[in-house]
């Protein structure tokens, strides 16, 4: 059975029961989410940000990500209210002003893949794809890893993620996640300049992160969240402001040793996850690129494309 | 094999999840008690393992522990040495010479032992006791 229609086709008053029940259920790539917590910040959110993807007011399928965005305390409900990202786990998390409720929500969904789901290994990192093959780019907080897959995309690429890959325990593939771009302080302009204003959420300002806003999913992109690719490239990207470009191929040695680390839930699939991790970089070659601007990682991007004949 | 893990979580996940401890069960905690001698014996078991050569470096995942641990040459020479039978350090330190055609300059017992310390500290070697 399949009542799953796009979140600009309900009703708010819809949208907002079924989130007060708990049963509203976002589907995106491998996996379902339930989510629980109706506050008008999120509901916002998700009719702009979530507007074109798939949702269900009552569960029809088993749901791996169960999400509740609430106060933490009673008094927190009422009295300057906060909200909390609760993903059925003890984690530590801040409370964050109830407008800040998606952030609260996309924390949250970070939190329960990176750390429940063991289907995949999951790898912090980008990853966007064309008909030859996903590209994984691998970085740290800052790197400009999230402005150069919002890049990527404006070439033509489709989104897979913005924060996880992940790659197949069975199948050395790549599933799509797509979910929004999440940009951070200055990044913000740079990518609302090249997508246009439509597709940039509203800022939140203020956070624990400083200024954020989300680049939304592309409908192409949700359309074909199923199908899988094989990586044809990995990439370490590094920003650093006033660095000459540059970039520099490793060798699958040390490719693994920085994706091992990378990785939310290595440890815990053991021998599964080496596989994969071992495959990835024996099949794609890995560059290790600096840049200063965006326009410099696009430009080292197309180098590398072209040297591997990618 | 059972394995308590400590996570170091960052919310929003601005860095990958780090796993900051890691306690193996005692099942594998076959250490040697003090320092090397010459004739102690190490023996390494190859069916625990899985090895992956890049470039004359070794990926060797050790299923008992779930680890991975990152060897060069003569960290998986000393490996391999004890994967047959029991080897001292002595009789390491000789084939290991012969095999990559070093002298005992280049190769001393002394590196052997202390590389022996450290495949024993993570698992991948352990004492056996001499009959």
């Amino acid at each position: 059975m399949n009542d799953a229609k796009p979140t600009s086709e309900y009703s708010r008053a819809a949208i907002r029961k079924a989130l007060t029940k708990g049963t509203f259920t976002l589907r995106l790539g491998p996996f379902s989410h339930l989510i629980n917590g109706a506050s008008s910040p999120l509901l916002d959110f998700l009719e702009d940000t979530y507007r074109d993807c798939l949702v269900e007011l009552f569960p029809t399928r088993v749901t791996e990500v169960v999400l509740n965005v609430k106060a933490p305390n009673m008094v927190r409900r009422f009295i300057r209210p906060q909200v909390t990202p609760d993903p059925g786990f003890k984690v530590p998390t801040v409370p964050l002003p109830r407008s800040m409720a998606p952030l609260a929500f996309e924390m949250g969904l970070n939190l329960s893949v990176a750390l429940k789901c063991c289907r995949f290994v999951n790898i912090h990192a980008g990853v966007v794809a064309d008909d030859r093959g996903a590209v994984v780019m691998s970085a740290a907080s800052g790197s400009g890893k999230s402005t150069l897959t919002a890049a990527l995309m404006q070439q033509g690429y489709r989104l897979f993620s913005d924060e996880f890959a992940l790659i197949g325990l069975d199948q050395p593939e790549l599933h799509p996640y797509p979910r929004p771009i999440s940009l951070k302080q200055e990044t913000i302009p740079i990518v609302r300049e090249f997508a246009g204003d439509d597709w940039i959420s509203k800022t939140l300002k203020g956070t624990p992160k400083g200024n954020i806003a989300y680049r939304r999913v592309r409908p192409s992109d949700l359309e074909m969240d199923h199908l899988p690719a094989k990586a044809k490239l990995l990439l370490f990207p590094a920003f650093e402001g006033g660095v000459l470009p540059r970039a520099r191929k490793l060798n699958p040695a040390e490719a693994m040793m920085k994706l091992i680390p990378a990785s939310t839930n290595y440890s815990l699939l053991g021998e599964p996850a080496y596989s994969a991790l071992i495959n990835l970089v024996s099949d794609a070659p890995a560059y290790e690129i600096s840049y200063g601007s965006t326009e410099q990682s696009l430009k080292l991007f197309d180098q590398i494309v072209d040297q591997e004949g990618l | 094999m059972a394995r308590d893990f400590m996570y170091c979580v960052d919310p929003d996940l601005s860095g990958a999840t780090k796993l900051v401890g890691d306690v193996l069960s005692a099942q594998n905690a076959k250490m040697a008690a003090g320092p090397i001698s010459k004739t102690d014996l190490w023996k390494s078991d190859a069916a625990d393992w899985r090895v992956t050569e890049f470039d004359d470096t070794y990926f060797v995942f050790l299923r008992s522990s779930g680890e991975t641990h990152f060897l060069n040459f003569l960290s998986f020479g000393i490996l391999t040495c004890a994967a047959n039978a029991p080897v001292s350090s002595q009789e390491v330190s000789t084939k290991l010479r012969k095999q990559f055609q070093l002298d005992v300059v280049e190769l001393p017992e002394s590196l052997v032992k202390a590389t022996i310390e450290q495949l024993d500290e993570v698992g991948l070697l352990y004492p056996v006791a001499q009959s």
